[in-house]
């Protein structure tokens, strides 16, 4: 077995997992060594099991090219398993944004009594944006129109998403002309999966392309609608402190800890939590209060609306609860493992399940339903302090580790910070990058992988960009990861980056990483990006600027529709564990080269994440040559030249 | 000294995933990597393989692979005396420089473990127990990688109930390293 130094560098999870180890409990680190070896044909992408003459599988040693028992080849099997994978991703964002939706539309029907719009302005720009005439009618009928024209772009069979006008001019009209804009969120997905059936799509890269005309419908719609419409509902986040890691659970109060994704019911535990209904009970039982937590993406969407604190990040799920202090786990989907059922059995724990679409073994089931959302999380709460006593306090370890952190910048509030409140603009920014002070820009995401050190992927990549002047902006596991490394506090700036990062940082006071929310809200960074492509003077479309994104840790499907409504929009990509695809040639290519002539982005797959830093500058210095823009203002770490000079790699 | 312990199969826990010919391949690549060695040349090969189904199919997969036969065949029938039996260890070995892919070997093996090469070179290959693995204190890489314990390595007669074991310590020649 792997030492817990090796599997993790939080000390956190480092602590915790001798606590598992001793008390013989397993985690995912330890299945995932039981699991070795992993099939290969898997890791290749030369599986099939989509019809039953299969499964099929091409063996990549065999004497002869080999090909599926309906012929398809290689290139074939890996391009639908990938696409159903886009689909995949690309559904769950589309649910999660429809959850949205249908809160707003029952907020403004009345319905949902619980819910208020806590963002006028927002509400009546987007309004304004989608042609809805806001005049003297009350909020909630704007808002009813607002959630039933959204509505459209989940079902709509011609035409194009709303959203996708605020894309680059240039890159509307390259998508128009690769017939990449999406029609339908739902449509794309549907026929996505249509086309990988047996017999329907076998042109490799014309699955791949209407994988990314779907991802695109995930991106510019599913998960743009979820983002936005949470801001009118929930409020747009401001930047706000707070604290982040395991050690945020308090021995005297009950711990409960919000873990999935959506906002809408974890938004109102927040406000139910400080009802003095919940306040009684938790004296009753000799507890302080409610200690409310979160673990993956509702940790990061209450995070920076509410300050509320982050336990942790997805491999530390079952890590919270073997510190045997949390009454409740409150999960609605995505990302909460199966194996939390059995474990929480072995603690006084309980896991409760809310969403009709994910039920989990051992669980309890309370269904959440926007009409009844208060009194839903009181009954939730109350349930997990009826827990509190049932404590067994010889098998309590809560780590002492905690960092701070701020959290809680949008496209919106980049203004504020970029070009001051009086003068909001992205001008700065992007004169930034100009004159060199800042090297470029990059976007590190994604999720939490055994395969990888827990979190060492994500901040030693951050730390190599910040290095080299690059401004960070991240979302979802990494965030947390960032977090809980010390790098999303102002001071960092301070710390480890380079002179240029530095400057700006200090000039303006931001943290040199930018928590931006959850992986849904990777939207609001191709609204950023399209807002520096818009301020003009680096480029005319995505595809131009000094920017690239990458996902060293990623390992779920929303993460390959991510990448790929990210490449689609023409961003550089670097993937720290390559997709499913290398037993495929054809596809590799097609992915990793061929499609930039189509959308200007592509990935890369590289698993050290100092070179997959490096990769990213690599592009930058590409990008900015591109854009004639003056060399980086200061000396760089690595690569590039600084006033013309060349500069020691060694830094 | 002798190498005793073979590789078995136990054909009713086979599900045919090929993962052996995976780990077989990697194992005999020169970067060790699953994706590096889809590039190298010479192409990497396993070293054991499905038998064809013949005319009534088996219920279960049969999977060829080496026996390292005491008095093998294959060594008797090698002229230019590229596949010995190394006699320090036991095992049937083919030096793939002398072989000059006349198949004699390849007619007299009764298990059909033995073939040509995948690149079109004139020489045979078959598996040689990984006897570099042995060295290092690991299994042969088809056995060690079985999901289903299908592959075992260890004694002939003494074959558990697809208990895989592994080879400790194991001391080679150096002529067998490969």
């Amino acid at each position: 077995m792997k030492e817990a130094k090796d599997r993790s560098i939080d000390p956190a999870s480092q602590c915790m997992l001798d606590v598992t180890a001793q008390a013989n409990l397993e985690t995912a680190w330890d299945r995932f060594d039981k699991m070795q070896p992993q099939c290969g044909f898997g890791q290749l992408g030369l599986c099939c099991r989509h019809c039953a003459m299969g499964p099929c599988r091409i063996d990549p040693f065999a004497d002869e090219e080999q090909c599926g028992i309906c012929g398809a080849t290689a290139d074939i099997i890996a391009a639908r398993h990938l696409a159903r994978m886009i689909a995949s991703g690309a559904a769950a964002h589309g649910d999660h944004g429809r959850g949205v939706v249908q809160a707003l539309l029952f907020t403004g029907t009345g319905e949902a009594r619980d819910y208020e719009i806590k963002d006028e302005p927002k509400l009546k720009s987007i309004a304004a944006e989608l042609g809805i005439e806001a005049g003297d009618r009350s909020i909630n009928d704007i808002a009813r129109d607002v959630a039933l024209k959204c509505f459209e772009d989940f079902g709509r069979q011609h035409g194009e998403l709303n959203f996708i006008s605020r894309a680059p001019e240039a890159l509307q009209a390259n998508w128009r002309k690769h017939g990449l804009v999406p029609r339908g969120i739902d449509r794309e997905i549907v026929e996505l999966i249509d086309r990988t059936h047996m017999g329907v799509d076998n042109d490799y890269r014309n699955i791949i392309l209407h994988g990314i005309k779907t991802a695109l419908g995930d991106g510019w719609g599913g998960s743009m609608i979820a983002t936005e419409l949470s801001d009118i509902l929930f409020k747009l986040p401001q930047a706000t402190r707070a604290a982040c890691n395991l050690g945020v659970l308090r021995e005297d109060c009950v711990n409960v800890i919000v873990h999935g994704h959506e906002p809408t019911l974890s938004d109102i535990i927040v406000a139910a939590s400080s009802d003095p209904e919940i306040r009684d009970a938790c004296k009753a039982v000799g507890a302080e209060g409610v200690r409310l937590s979160g673990i993956c993406c509702t940790a990061n969407e209450i995070l920076m609306r509410h300050g509320i604190p982050v336990a942790g990040n997805f491999l530390q799920q079952e890590l919270a609860i073997a510190t045997g202090v949390v009454e409740a786990m409150i999960v609605d989907v995505q990302c909460i493992m199966p194996a939390l059922g059995k474990l929480t059995k072995d603690y006084h724990t309980k896991l409760i399940t809310t969403s009709p679409r994910a039920k989990f073994p051992f669980a309890e089931h309370i269904e959440f339903k926007e009409e009844e959302a208060y009194n839903i999380a009181k009954r939730i709460l109350k349930t997990a302090i009826e827990g509190f006593p049932k404590r067994d306090k010889s098998r309590i370890t809560i780590p002492d580790v905690t960092s701070d952190l701020v959290a809680g910048f949008t496209a919106e509030s980049v203004f504020d910070f970029l070009g001051g409140r009086y003068k909001p603009s992205y001008r700065p920014l992007n004169d930034a990058i100009i004159a060199g002070r800042l090297r470029g820009a990059a976007a590190v995401v994604g999720c939490n992988n055994p395969k990888v050190t827990q979190d060492m992927g994500h901040v030693q990549m951050t730390q190599e960009l910040l290095r080299n002047d690059v401004l960070v902006v991240t979302t979802g596991c990494t965030a947390v990861a960032n977090a809980k490394a010390g790098l999303m506090r102002p001071e960092t700036a301070e710390e480890c980056c380079g002179e240029g990062l530095r400057e700006v940082c200090r000039a303006v006071g931001i943290p040199p990483v930018l928590h931006v929310g959850s992986c849904a809200d990777i939207s609001r960074i191709l609204i950023i990006l399209s807002n520096i492509v818009k301020e003009g003077g680096l480029g005319e479309t995505i595809a131009d600027l000094p920017a690239a994104g990458a996902a060293p840790e990623w390992m779920s499907e929303k993460a390959v529709a991510i990448g790929f409504y990210v490449i689609g929009s023409g961003v550089y990509t670097v993937l720290g564990n390559p997709l499913p695809v290398q037993g495929a040639p054809g596809v590799t290519k097609f992915v990793c080269d061929e499609v930039a002539e189509i959308t200007g982005g592509k990935f890369a797959f590289e698993s050290d994440p100092i070179k997959a830093a490096h990769l990213i500058l690599d592009h930058i210095d590409r990008q900015r040559a591109a854009l004639h823009l003056a060399p980086p203002m200061y000396k760089q770490a690595y690569g590039a030249t600084a006033g013309g000079k060349a500069v020691d790699a060694a830094g | 000294m002798k190498i005793t312990k073979r590789i078995t199969f136990t054909p009713h826990r086979c599900v045919g995933c090929g993962t052996c010919r995976l780990a077989c391949a990697v194992a005999h690549s020169q970067s060790g990597d699953l994706v590096a060695c889809l590039e190298e040349t010479p192409a990497v090969e396993a070293r054991l393989r499905f038998a064809p189904p013949g005319d009534a199919p088996a219920p279960d997969p049969v999977l060829l692979h080496c026996r390292h036969c005491a008095d093998a065949p294959c060594v008797a029938a090698c002229k230019p005396e590229a596949m010995t039996q190394c006699e320090e260890t036991g095992l049937v070995v083919v030096d793939r420089d002398a072989c000059i892919g006349c198949k004699a070997c390849i007619k007299k093996c009764p298990y059909d473990a033995v073939w040509m090469v995948r690149d079109g070179e004139k020489a045979v290959v078959k598996c040689d127990l990984c006897v570099a693995r042995l060295q290092e204190g690991d299994g042969p890489a088809c056995a060690s990688s079985c999901p289903t314990d299908a592959l075992a390595f260890e004694e002939p007669g003494t074959e558990s109930e697809g208990g895989g074991s592994e080879a400790a310590g194991i001391d080679v020649s150096e002529e067998d390293k490969q």
